[in-house]
């Protein structure tokens, strides 16, 4: 029991090596490890979305895969999204335009949901900015000013 | 929630997979795409000493056709099925079945394969295997075998799978439809909310004479109504008995009654599945009739 | 609170009331928040805990050895040692027979209850520890359901308290049996509430470390929880000094729940037992099944006495509240509604019976609207039933009804003055917003070709502002008048403002806030103020963003200190031009003389002199820019009278919701049509945040509504753990909801600001409810409970 298991994989970038047991989830692995604490655990079975982040450009729920399971991949988190870390990118100034969000908490899983949809589809309608959405619970913010958020950021437009 | 301790293996070849599982003692589980089993190794409902990742396995994220079958492997994802063109030329049922699986972030990784082999009852994709009567391929020490999957499902989340096997795809039906006739599908859903788990669904794939309306050959399924999705024979007959097909719709929905033995749990009453399923049925009829 | 000057007009503002980015919202996109998970120490051990199996059994013996031979194990730690070291928490009905503590001791009384403690240097360690823990339980007979445990012979919760009634009483105001006796008709209905709460995605989280060396508790936790550590040093057993804990942490969302103090008493404990910090991070199971964070469970039978034209002359209300195992705060909840009792209407007398009772579940705890969700619901539906007896339209008898506008103040039965409202007008603005028209005759096109359609609406009394007054009501122990914000605003050599808050903050942006109105009162751009959150112990008194009270009084609080602080600067520029201070004015960020403008000192020079030329300030005058203002709730420091007469929250905000649904008669399911209201919160300080509040809160609503519930089996097993089977809604669930401001600004506060955060939550249950009967009518069927499920309507239907 309590084997290692040395995974390389690349973080928004940059190629990590680590040794790992092979139950540790990737949101753990992020979190604790990498210290990369902006993706977020709400339930651990993957009910909620908080924990939503890109493996190879697809956005999966990090909960429920194992940090050996993406040996070799390209994994993108919400600190991976902002070109330096500081500028926000078009979708997180959308985001802070709009006000979509309030504790923070599902917002990094957002993002990600909102940068896999964004990427397929330019011009999302309504609906198809919920579907994409669906996946990802939050209590604060009754998910209007989130679509309102990623319809801004389809736009284009410059923030109000 | 944090998981037993376990070791894993990713291996390479369908032999080492093998090796693995027989190794293990009926101690390892599978993990294909994970969105069923993650949960359940995280909440210590399953306990395997070993963990074998078949996502390594060359050539088992191939979607393949003959003219009587369309084989889906066993790393095939559920997004690549609902975006495959060979899909919704194929096998559109599945096509239609797909986007009511989980959400898209769970199709992202979930397998097709993997859903059939969980064997929940009240999933979409082995209600659609059930009504294209697929045939499950498995590889195991004592040899490959298959099983048509009404023989597969034994139950509520059981399988008729040694714990030394390994499914390696599944053939869903797809031959074409008769001369002249016209391929139809219809899929209807009752969920408490998108994306959650079915609490009745119906499934429905006619042949339609274009000139007559005849059904010629019909496919029709409910899933959440037993302990497997369930094949509804008398009210194929009654489709295709009827001069013409929409006529029959309430014969076939009416026939589905005696067929069908839901239990109760926390979301839904057995008698509330029991009366959603006719309901569910004619809509999935319509829709498919609609697309005539 | 009598402020020494006017409060801010409104032609002035320059910030309060306009679009501006909230401030917090920068951190959270770039993933930078930092919560009480993410707070990592050297040498931190981590938490796991071992549930009770069953709702009610003796603890006879457990057996930790296998558990401690676990390598990485650090200790564990029972009940009883802790139940010896620590005090119990804090009930707030007088139960002291109940004894509550983070770990179960002789008896546990529900399933998923703590028990046992593990700690060890990683989580998924500690988890494989409590497996191997051993406890040998006998089974006693356990009580479930309230009608049942307020019966004298049901079986006991607790041993210590054999009846499960912990609190009763009835208080009447005004003439109850004459209003009844004199008029016409009468109705009776009965409400039930199941239990659900609003489950943040975030579960409570706590680090907790002991310092041998400087012998203070430092602690990071995801909480909103008045007397936070106070509670924690009570328990403890160690000063209130001896305990720091830390504001500046981002909290996942509350909406109430995050009270945490068992995981904060158990960390705390754990911590200075082992001589290391520890993280207890609830897993989403441990949570559902034994955060006691659960959320009211109420069943309402309420009598009206009205007259022909559908005026509600009197009411009585009486409320069974199932506490689930410890009491705690919860009972309160009962008590906060007694100064919104009437709602929003001039129902002239009231008798009130409130009872709370414990049963062998876990806990509630507050949730948003501290018990007037609940309590709305009832009233609403209740006025929808005056309305179908004496044959006029919902809309209109709720007119009827309403307290005039200009009756404000406006002293409710009960003793609350209503500060001010418009209700007529918002409940027509919330008619236009739907379309009210256009939507019946959409119902009634469609109810012409069988189509279940309805259309419903409810309204809201808001309190605001957190005079928890409502301690005392219940509990004459309880003798604290006093809740307090405190802010505290400092302007350094160079000019910068910076100000410090005691709370913290779950999204309701109150960094933007306080940055928002000192902008205002300074002249400066808000984005140029920087606000941080205090520690318990740098920080001023605070009663915690509970009761949608941080507008109203922390608002107040900052310009409280900010004026103190112009004062200052003023007499300091004063000095400097050789004038009196009745000389001179602001003029913007310039201090001038007012018979020669020119004459002038500016902001920064001001702030050089403070800091750094004793020799230019006026004599005896104390160096520096810095004020502090600890601003009482407006309108408390009174106890209630011995007929629990009493003065409630200081502010009322108001909102009207119009819902049209329609259900699928094939499976029950109810659809969303639309969703329309109109709100009023007094003065707005930022558009972006209030419509977030509103939205965020129908969302919770719905929730309640149409999905959400804690669901028992007839052994106490909580059935809904996972969030598969607690269901919340997505964005499928939550429709696109119109909604337009109205505002009737308080003439209590500095700006006209009123509360805002609990509406939502207050109002949605009882419209969407409306609506379904509504849509239900012509078939005589009708629905008093939420949630409400397809099941419960096609049973209904058949």
């Amino acid at each position: 029991m309590s084997a290692r298991h040395t995974v390389t994989v690349t973080f928004n970038g940059r190629e990590h090596r680590a040794s790992v047991p092979a139950r540790r989830s990737l949101a753990d692995f992020l979190r604790d490890d990498l210290q990369l604490t902006g993706t977020h655990l709400g339930c651990e079975h993957g009910m909620c979305g908080a924990c939503t982040v890109l493996l190879d450009g697809a956005a999966v729920r990090s909960c429920i895969l194992y940090a050996v399971q993406v040996d070799g991949a390209q994994v993108t988190t919400v600190e991976g999204l902002s070109p330096d870390g500081t500028t926000l990118s078009p979708l997180q100034d959308a985001f802070v335009a709009c006000h979509g969000l309030q504790c923070g908490f599902c917002t990094p899983g957002m993002l990600i949901a909102a940068t896999e949809l964004l990427r397929e589809n330019a011009a999302p309608s309504e609906d198809e900015i919920r579907t994409a959405l669906g996946g990802n619970l939050c209590r604060c913010t009754g998910y209007q000013q989130i679509v309102e958020s990623v319809q801004l950021a389809a736009r284009g437009a410059d923030a109000r | 929630m944090k998981p037993v301790d376990f070791d894993y293996v990713r291996p390479h070849s369908l032999a080492a997979a093998l090796a693995a599982l027989a190794g293990a003692n009926g101690e390892a589980k599978v993990i294909a795409g994970g969105q069923s089993l993650g949960p359940l190794l995280n909440m210590r409902l399953v306990r395997p000493a070993l963990l074998v990742d078949v996502n390594a396995l060359p050539g088992f994220d191939a979607i393949e056709e003959r003219e009587q079958w369309v084989r889906v492997g066993a790393t095939v994802r559920q997004r690549d099925a609902e975006r495959s063109e060979l899909v919704a030329r194929r096998l559109p049922l599945l096509r239609d079945a797909l986007p009511f699986v989980g959400h898209a972030h769970t199709r992202n990784r979930g397998t097709v394969v993997g859903s059939v082999v969980h064997a929940d009852p009240t999933a979409e994709i082995p209600l659609v295997a059930v009504c294209l009567d697929a045939v499950v391929e498995i590889a195991g020490p004592r040899g490959a075998r298959e099983a048509p999957v009404a023989d597969f499902y034994q139950g509520y989340l059981a399988t008729d799978l040694a714990a030394d096997e390994l499914v390696v795809g599944v053939r869903f039906g797809a031959h074409p439809p008769a001369a002249g006739a016209v391929r139809v599908t219809g899929f209807a859903e009752m969920a408490r909310r998108e994306g959650d788990f079915a609490i009745v669904a119906a499934a429905v794939q006619l042949d339609v004479e274009r000139e007559s309306r005849r059904v010629r050959e019909a496919r029709l399924g409910l899933a959440g109504v037993g302990g497997a999705p369930v094949r509804l024979r008398a009210s194929e007959a009654a489709l295709c008995a009827g001069r013409d097909g929409a006529s029959a719709f309430a014969d076939a929905v009416a026939a589905a009654g005696p067929a069908i033995d839901p239990d109760g749990d926390l979301h839904a009453t057995a008698a509330y599945r029991r009366t959603i399923a006719g309901p569910l049925l004619a809509r999935a009829l319509r829709l498919a009739w609609a697309r005539l | 609170m009598i402020l020494a000057e006017p409060p801010v007009g409104t032609a002035a503002r320059r910030f309060v009331g306009k679009k501006r980015r909230p401030v917090e919202d920068r951190r959270f996109v770039l993933g930078q928040g930092r919560y009480a998970a993410d707070v990592t120490l050297p040498h931190l051990h981590h938490v796991a805990v071992v549930t009770s199996p069953y709702a009610h059994a003796r603890i006879v013996h457990v057996d930790v050895r296998a558990a401690l031979a676990v390598p990485g194990v650090l200790g564990v730690a029972t009940g009883a040692e802790l139940r010896a070291a620590c005090k119990p928490l804090r009930q707030y009905i007088d139960v002291p027979e109940i004894a509550w503590y983070p770990l179960a001791g002789e008896q546990t009384v529900y399933a998923g209850e703590w028990v046992v403690a593990v700690v060890a240097s990683e989580r998924a360690i500690a988890e494989d520890a409590a497996e191997l823990v051993e406890v040998t339980f006998e089974e006693i007979p356990a009580v479930l359901d309230p009608e049942r445990a307020i019966e004298p012979d049901a079986p006991p919760t607790h041993a210590a308290h054999p009846s499960n009634v912990v609190y009763r009483r009835t208080f009447r105001w005004g003439e109850v049996e004459r209003d009844f006796a004199r008029a016409p008709h009468r109705l009776r209905g009965r409400y039930r509430w199941h239990r659900s709460a609003t489950v943040p995605i975030e579960t409570f989280s706590v680090v907790a470390a002991w310092n041998a060396g400087t012998n203070l508790l430092d602690v990071w936790a995801s909480i909103q929880m008045p007397q936070f550590p106070e509670q924690m040093a009570q328990s403890l057993g160690i000063p209130l000094n001896a305990v720091r804990v830390h504001f500046d942490v981002d909290v996942g969302g509350s909406y109430g729940v995050k009270r945490g103090i068992k995981h904060g008493v158990l960390a705390g404990y754990l911590s200075r037992r082992f001589g290391v910090p520890v993280k207890f991070v609830e897993d989403r199971l441990e949570n559902m099944r034994g955060g006691d964070m659960h959320g009211p469970d109420r069943i309402f039978d309420v009598e009206v006495a009205f007259d022909d034209d559908g005026v509600v002359r009197s009411m009585k209300m009486r409320t069974l509240d199932d506490e689930g195992a410890y009491p705690g705060r919860s009972p309160l909840q009962m008590g906060k509604p007694v100064g919104a009792i009437v709602g929003p209407y001039t129902i002239g007398s009231v008798e009130y019976e409130a009872i709370a009772v414990v049963t062998n579940k876990c806990s509630q705890v507050a949730v948003r609207g501290f018990g007037q969700a609940p309590t709305n619901f009832a009233i609403e539906l209740t006025m929808d039933r005056v309305a179908e007896a004496v044959g006029i339209d919902r809309f209109e008898v709720r007119r009827r009804n309403f307290i005039p506008p200009d009756a404000f103040p406006y002293v409710i039965p009960s003793g609350t003055p209503y500060d001010s409202g418009d209700y007529g007008v918002v409940l027509g603005k919330a008619v236009d917003c739907a379309g009210l028209d256009e939507l019946l005759r959409w119902r009634d096109a469609g109810r012409a070709d069988g189509c279940l359609r309805g259309v419903g609406v409810a309204t809201c009394l808001e309190p605001g502002g957190g005079n928890a007054i409502f301690e005392a009501l219940f509990n004459p122990k309880n003798e604290s008048t006093t809740f307090p914000e405190g802010c505290q605003v400092k302007i350094d050599r160079t000019g910068t403002i910076s100000a410090q808050i005691g709370v913290a903050t779950s999204g309701q942006g109150h960094e933007t806030l306080v940055s928002t109105i000192l902008g205002e009162a300074f002249g400066v751009e808000p984005d140029r103020i920087r606000v941080i959150h205090a520690d318990s112990l740098a920080g001023l008194p605070s009663q915690s963003p509970v009761a949608s009270r941080m507008a109203i009084v922390l608002g107040d609080a900052a310009l409280g200190a900010a004026r103190k602080l112009k004062d200052k600067m003023l007499r300091i520029a004063a000095h400097r031009l050789g004038a009196a201070a009745e000389e001179c004015a602001w003029d913007a960020d310039t201090v001038r003389r007012i018979a020669d403008p020119a004459a002038n000192v500016s902001w920064a020079e001001i702030a050089r002199i403070a800091h750094t030329a004793y020799h230019l300030l006026p004599p005896g005058m104390e160096p520096g820019l810095q004020a502090q203002f600890v601003q009482q709730v407006q309108g408390g420091g009174t106890l209630p009278t011995a007929e629990g007469v009493v003065r409630m929250y200081p502010c009322q905000s108001f909102s009207a919701h119009v819902v049209a649904i329609e259900i699928d008669r094939d499976t029950g399911r109810i659809a969303f049509h639309r969703y329309a209201l109109a709100h009023d919160c007094g003065t707005v300080i930022n558009p972006d945040i209030v419509r977030g509040m509103v939205l965020g809160g129908i969302a919770h609503g719905i929730g309640a509504a149409l999905y959400e519930r804690f669901q028992y089996d007839e052994h106490g097993q909580l059935l809904t753990q996972a969030l598969s089977d607690y269901l919340m809604p997505t964005t499928y669930e939550v429709p696109h909801v119109e909604m337009v401001e109205h505002e009737t600004p308080s003439p209590l506060t500095a700006f006209g600001q009123k509360g805002v955060g609990e509406g939502g939550y207050m109002t949605t249950p009882a419209a969407v409810v409306a609506a379904i009967n509504d849509a239900l009518a012509p078939g005589g069927a009708r629905i008093a409970h939420v949630p409400v499920t397809p099941v419960d309507v096609l049973e209904l239907l058949a």
